[in-house]
């Protein structure tokens, strides 16, 4: 009897996987959208952008969406996987971290199309890559903190030393050294996209310092910063969406990267079968990254100036951002 | 290193001590009476996440950080007392049931506070507590801007440890407290009721943990963010133990914390030429150190073993 068992298992397993095998070949790909994050989809930043572009694709253009937030970095093979078996056509990966698993899952499933946005990971076939030029809005945003800065003293609050971050940090810098000699740059990293209470005694200890303008980068560094400087006077430059709200006293500019639309015209382009597996890179020039409102404390001459730059970037005439992309 | 001398000495640093081993403190004094009744404090971390989110709503939905304070202690009473339920009555394995509700509290948080305000970009803010500044007491030089101008919640964790310290060691209360936690067999027969204490402990452990939670988003922060304890449950955790199960011990160990981020910040602030990697480990490298340099340590006797009662009355 068990050993009837165990055969009859046998013949149903491989039964089973030959139809499966079979049916999967024939099926085509429906609408259907995954998208992994590695953090939660209401950061307000990063992770929050790409979920808007998603709930695009779902409600304007018909696809059947799926999403997996907090996503570690152990999981990432098996969870593009697993999408990629269920008959996504696109599976949307939201971060540099992403580009490994990307570049080996996307040559197993040649007939999903991947996206990796704020990375490199391209493969001229199935796996297209978007990467926001964090370096030149680094330098953009650097010059207005070194044209606003009266004590000469410039705070960058970072959340994890990531890429993007670096860049664009090493671009603000570069920003500073140019336009403000005589300006300092003091950097402080919390090592945490949730620790609020830690960006903002990161931001709280710069001040200290003297720090009077403060550019964060990181979910639970823009939160901490910004909750740092309201009721002071310490001006604060925002990241990944205008963040005027955060400390509207204090807010003097954010850097905007608009994921959502970017994603939405990637897909566009997928279902109009242009989409060839390259690297797109989003910067100023491509609309895709631009600076939101001054603060009323910015005076006329210095928004030209800045602006004058945000041109010159856009033409090409400045292409040293310290380093980075 | 003159640069570094001289933040250490200086009062910013000394306020930002108080302020950030505050929350720790907290928890820790509550995980003491859980500790101290022999239930590993390990749910810590998500009571005060619970608390964190309580408070937040609380505040909101009242405009009153005081009644988001009370549904913070409600909140870590609440998964506190499920907790002692796993714990004491089906005595469950702590260190199971303590990770398993760390990780329930994480998703519990963010659905919850998604179902109150939805996935909007939009900053929810709460009303936070205001400095209160203890009449003449924070006029005097040096001390009075360092211990006198903080948060409610913060004096009430400083209060806390000679309150904890006279219930623990001087009242019969804290004695059978102990008992049950040193030889629960043994309270029995002289009539305590293990159980009871052991819950009552662990309930103290969730109000305290939820108090501190609620320092994060509406005292020192107006909002809330998911995850945002970032693990100070579990370093309250350690300083019970770093603390050799002590008030006095407990306290310290906290204020060596909240001393050591507070320092690693500043001399991050400084720009000195030091790997900011380095800094960050700073906390827990110090604390490593001190706990090899406190050496072995008696925790209480019956911490982490369930106890069953005599003759197996309850299978």
């Amino acid at each position: 009897m068990k050993r009837f068992s165990i055969i009859l298992l046998c013949v149903v397993m491989v039964t089973t996987a030959f139809v499966a095998g079979c049916a999967k070949k024939e099926e085509p790909l429906a609408k259907k959208a995954a998208m992994l994050l590695s953090g939660p989809a209401n950061d307000g930043g990063w992770n929050q952008l790409a979920y808007e572009g998603l709930m695009t694709l779902q409600n304007e253009k018909g696809f059947e969406v799926a999403l997996t937030e907090n996503v570690k970095q152990a999981d990432h093979l098996q969870l593009l996987r697993n999408y990629a078996n269920q008959g996504y056509k696109y599976i949307i990966a939201h971060g540099y971290e992403y580009g490994d698993a990307l570049t080996t899952v996307a040559e197993e499933f040649p007939k999903v199309t991947f996206i990796q946005i704020g990375g490199v990971a391209h493969n001229n076939k199935n796996l297209n890559a978007v990467l926001f030029t964090s370096a030149e809005a680094g330098y953009i945003t650097g010059v207005l903190a070194a044209l606003m800065t009266k004590t000469n003293k410039i705070g960058l609050v970072g959340a994890v030393e990531i890429p993007s971050i670096k860049a664009d940090f090493e671009g603000f810098k570069k920003a500073v050294a140019d336009f403000n000699p005589n300006a300092r740059v003091i950097e402080a990293w919390t090592g945490s996209w949730t620790d609020i209470a830690k960006g903002k005694e990161a931001a709280l200890a710069q001040i200290a310092q003297g720090v009077d303008v403060i550019m964060a980068n990181g979910d639970a560094a823009n939160h901490g910063a910004a909750e740092a400087v309201r009721g002071t006077n310490v001006l604060y430059i925002g990241w990944s969406r205008d963040q005027k709200e955060y400390a509207p006293d204090n807010h003097i500019v954010s850097n905007v990267q608009s994921v959502s639309a970017i994603l939405v015209n990637l897909v566009d382009k997928g279902e109009a079968g242009e989409l060839k597996g390259e690297l797109h890179i989003m910067g100023y020039k491509e609309g895709a990254q631009y600076l939101s409102e001054f603060g009323p404390q910015v005076p006329e001459s210095v928004r030209q100036r800045v602006m004058q730059v945000v041109q010159d970037v856009i033409d090409g005439k400045i292409t040293d951002f310290g380093g980075g992309q | 290193m003159t640069e570094i001398l001289g933040v250490l000495l200086s009062a910013n640093f000394a306020f930002a001590s108080i302020r950030m081993a505050s929350p720790l403190l907290l928890a820790a004094m509550g995980g003491l009476f859980s500790e101290r009744a022999g239930v590993l404090s390990l749910g810590l971390e998500g009571m005060m996440l619970s608390g964190t989110l309580a408070a937040f709503l609380g505040s909101y939905y009242s405009g009153s950080p005081w009644v988001g304070l009370l549904a913070a202690a409600a909140a870590g009473g609440v998964v506190a007392l499920v907790y002692a339920a796993a714990c004491v009555t089906f005595r469950a394995n702590q260190v199971v049931a303590a990770v398993g509700l760390n990780i329930l509290a994480v998703g519990a948080t963010g659905l919850a506070f998604r179902g109150a305000f939805g996935v909007t970009h939009h900053l929810h803010r709460a009303p936070a507590f205001q400095p209160i500044n203890v009449p003449v007491l924070s006029d005097l030089p040096v001390v009075g801007p360092i211990l006198f101008r903080h948060l409610f919640p913060v004096y009430l964790a400083f209060l806390l440890v000679p309150v904890v310290i006279f219930v623990l060691y001087r009242t019969t209360w804290g004695l059978k407290l102990r008992s049950a936690g040193e030889n629960p067999l043994a309270a029995e027969t002289l009539g305590v009721k293990v159980e009871r204490m052991r819950y009552t402990g662990i309930i103290i452990s969730g109000l305290l943990a939820g108090m501190g939670g609620s320092l994060l988003s509406t005292g020192f922060i107006s909002t809330f963010m998911e995850e945002m304890t970032a693990g100070r449950g579990w370093i309250a955790f350690s300083a019970i133990i770093f603390g050799k199960w002590t008030p006095i011990g407990t306290f310290l160990a906290t204020m060596l914390f909240g001393a050591a981020d507070a320092l690693q910040l500043r001399v991050q602030a400084l720009g000195l030429a030091i790997p900011y990697q380095l800094l960050l480990l700073f906390p827990y490298l110090l604390t490593l150190c001190a706990l090899v340099l406190v050496g072995r340590t008696q925790a209480p006797a019956a911490l982490g073993t369930p106890y069953e009662r005599m003759g197996g009355s309850r299978k």
